[in-house]
């Protein structure tokens, strides 16, 4: 929270637009338009993972004080490796919801403590590209198969909560994180395999359908208008 | 805000349990379950005695002191699996006889951390001896021909 603080506090620093129009009130500019950004965490992985190549787009629309309209855009291709098999899924998803700012505004300011909610689509396959036979006796020496197999035309569903900041770092550069919390509503069956991942989901979990992930994300803000607002000052 | 948090911690404790390991309460690849019974009276089990296996394919061995049930491991990379089974190993009546377990195999995925298993089907067993007046292993009965838990006896052996 203090983090949150400091960081709306630089960011107050590059805002400019606090006019002091008359001594009995003040006038201040309230930015609406379209953001768009990346998501920080992929690209940074995409490099220093090996097993990871993905990329997330995000956009919102400003419907009015507190109301976002927003979307991510994503594409995955992870390998799953863990001691008994060699997991590969390739795949694009979309998320579309609302965001809602529960923040309070210093004037003229446009950060966000925001929670959000999606609706979460997925289409994407596997390729299982080797796995071990387990036994537990382990006379033998082990089986390892390599024969890939895939899995092509999954498609996947979930809801997601989302919780997040964001901060305007720079005039209309806004630098945010949030964490995610979902349940899976749906994903296609398949014969004597199962989704370790989802693109859009991250991993899934044996035992339940929720899933957790998170975002760091860049946006810039496209102002296509501005609405001049007057809040009255106590003299 | 401590409440939110709270419950955050509640929902991940309870909602994602643990599953990178292979827990002993998942099935894998099962092993055959084998009773011995008396050749004279079918209906009763009877004990061997320094009873060791000796498998064809590795040359790794198996030995019981005694008792009259074993569990085996077969070969998951080949659909057919020969032991040497000699009794009354270091006495001086020790007696032997091969067996070959021949069946077919379907590999069948368990979970995440435990990958797949193979199960067993259409198990036949033979006892292979050039003097059948010699088998000490005078009959099999296979009780379940597929072999997909460790629970179940999937063949009973009469000496």
């Amino acid at each position: 929270m203090r983090i949150f603080t400091f960081l709306c506090f630089i960011s107050s620093l590059s805002i400019h637009s606090v006019t002091f129009a008359q001594q009995d009130s003040i006038s201040y500019q309230e930015r609406y338009g379209l953001s768009v950004g990346v998501d920080l965490n992929k690209i940074t992985r995409s490099l220093y993972d090996e097993g990871f190549q993905g990329v997330q787009f995000y956009g919102d629309y400003r419907i009015n004080d507190d109301l976002f309209l927003a979307s991510e855009l994503g594409f995955d291709d992870v390998v799953f490796r863990n001691q008994v098999l060699v997991n590969k899924t390739t795949g694009t998803y979309l998320k579309a919801g609302a965001n809602w700012n529960v923040y309070d505004n210093w004037l003229g300011m446009q950060n966000q403590i925001y929670v959000g909610g999606r609706l979460g689509l997925a289409q994407f396959s596997h390729e299982l590209q080797e796995y071990r036979i387990y036994t537990r006796d382990n006379f033998f020496n082990q089986d390892i198969r390599t024969d890939k197999t895939n899995f092509d035309g999954l498609f996947a569903s979930w809801v997601e909560f989302q919780l997040g900041f964001r901060v305007e770092m720079i005039k209309n550069i806004f630098l945010g994180t949030h964490i995610q919390f979902k349940t899976r509503i749906s994903a296609t069956d398949i014969t004597n395999y199962d989704h370790l991942y989802i693109p859009g989901f991250f991993e899934t979990n044996d035992n339940s359908s929720f899933g957790v992930g998170w975002a760091y994300t860049i946006t810039y803000l496209f102002p296509f208008k501005k609405i001049e607002k007057k809040q009255a000052v106590n003299n | 805000m401590r409440k939110v948090v709270f419950i955050l911690l509640l929902v991940l404790t309870f909602g994602c349990q643990r599953d990178d390991l292979c827990g002993e309460n998942f099935q894998v690849t099962p092993l055959i379950n084998i009773e011995f019974y008396d050749i004279a009276s079918p209906g009763e089990l009877k004990s061997f005695n320094n009873l060791v296996l000796i498998n064809e394919t590795i040359g790794d061995t198996i030995a019981y002191e005694g008792g009259n049930s074993i569990s085996i491991p077969l070969a998951t990379d080949s659909d057919e699996t020969k032991y040497r089974f000699i009794k009354n190993v270091g006495t001086e009546n020790p007696s032997e006889d091969r067996l070959r377990f021949t069946y077919s195999r379907r590999d069948v995925y368990v979970s995440r951390a435990c990958g797949f298993k193979v199960e067993f089907l259409d198990l036949q067993v033979q006892v292979l001896d050039d003097n059948p007046a010699e088998k000490w292993i005078k009959n099999t009965d296979v009780r379940k021909s597929i072999i997909q838990s460790d629970e179940n006896i999937h063949l009973f052996m009469f000496h």
